[in-house]
């Protein structure tokens, strides 16, 4: 093996099919989508906080983050995520998107499953950082990639 | 000039989420026709924010939360 082999290509690509939106992603994007996902559900789920060197976040602020105030007082703001919480918490969509990446690619989508993966791909780039979530970033990037293939697939016009 | 409708949701721009994407979100959550949906975005692009007003609360806050758990970035309060 010289070393163009060992050369892994990142690839994710969203295409129009007859019954849904074809998937294909390379193994290292499966893999980096779901360990990063797995983060997000223990998060929703148990609170529990990805760690990253150098920086201490609390569970508090991270939600605050996912899910910012949405009235005017910290307050009124708590209240309507506690209302909500089972909506917001809400680790169906995650699941079901790890489960895929897990599973491998190719599969197809529905519109549900283009939900599934946008919303989750929205709250994968909120759990990040602030730096790692930016357009410019790697990460940002890579999320935006994505978002927009699968919208571009389900509806060209967009 | 009032709406009639007292309660308002503020979509806020942000520097992370992509035109098509949030068009997309807001025409397939019900809210906005797909023209009126680009407008919106766009609208909350230049502007950094665009409002949408809901006749209750409760209609207000899902709405609310439904862009929330899609990562946009949206806020409610009296119109």
């Amino acid at each position: 093996m010289d070393v163009q082999d060992a050369v892994v290509e990142d690839h994710f690509d969203a295409v129009r099919v007859p019954d849904g939106v074809l998937v294909r992603m390379s193994r290292n994007v499966e893999a980096t989508l779901a360990r990063q996902i797995a983060e997000l559900i223990r998060f929703l789920a148990e609170d529990v906080v990805p760690e990253r060197r150098g920086l201490r976040r609390t569970a508090a602020a991270v939600e605050r983050r996912l899910f910012p105030d949405a009235y005017r007082t910290r307050v009124d703001s708590a209240d309507l995520r506690a209302r909500h919480r089972d909506r917001l918490r809400d680790t169906g969509p995650a699941t079901r998107v790890a489960a895929q990446c897990l599973a491998g690619s190719p599969f197809v989508l529905d519109e549900n499953g283009v939900d599934d993966w946008i919303g989750t791909i929205g709250l994968l780039r909120m759990l990040r950082p602030p730096r790692e979530r930016r357009l410019s970033s790697v990460n940002g990037r890579w999320y935006t990639h994505i978002q927009t293939l699968l919208v571009l697939a389900v509806d060209p016009r967009a | 000039m009032s709406s009639g409708r007292p309660w308002r949701v503020t979509l806020h721009d942000d520097d992370v989420n992509a035109v098509p994407v949030v068009a997309y979100l807001l025409r397939t959550l019900g809210r906005v026709e797909r023209e009126a949906a680009l407008d919106a975005t766009l609208a909350a692009h230049r502007q950094g924010r665009v409002d949408f007003d809901f006749a209750t609360c409760a209609e207000a806050e899902t709405w609310v939360v439904e862009l929330q758990r899609r990562g946009l970035r949206a806020s409610l309060g009296r119109a």
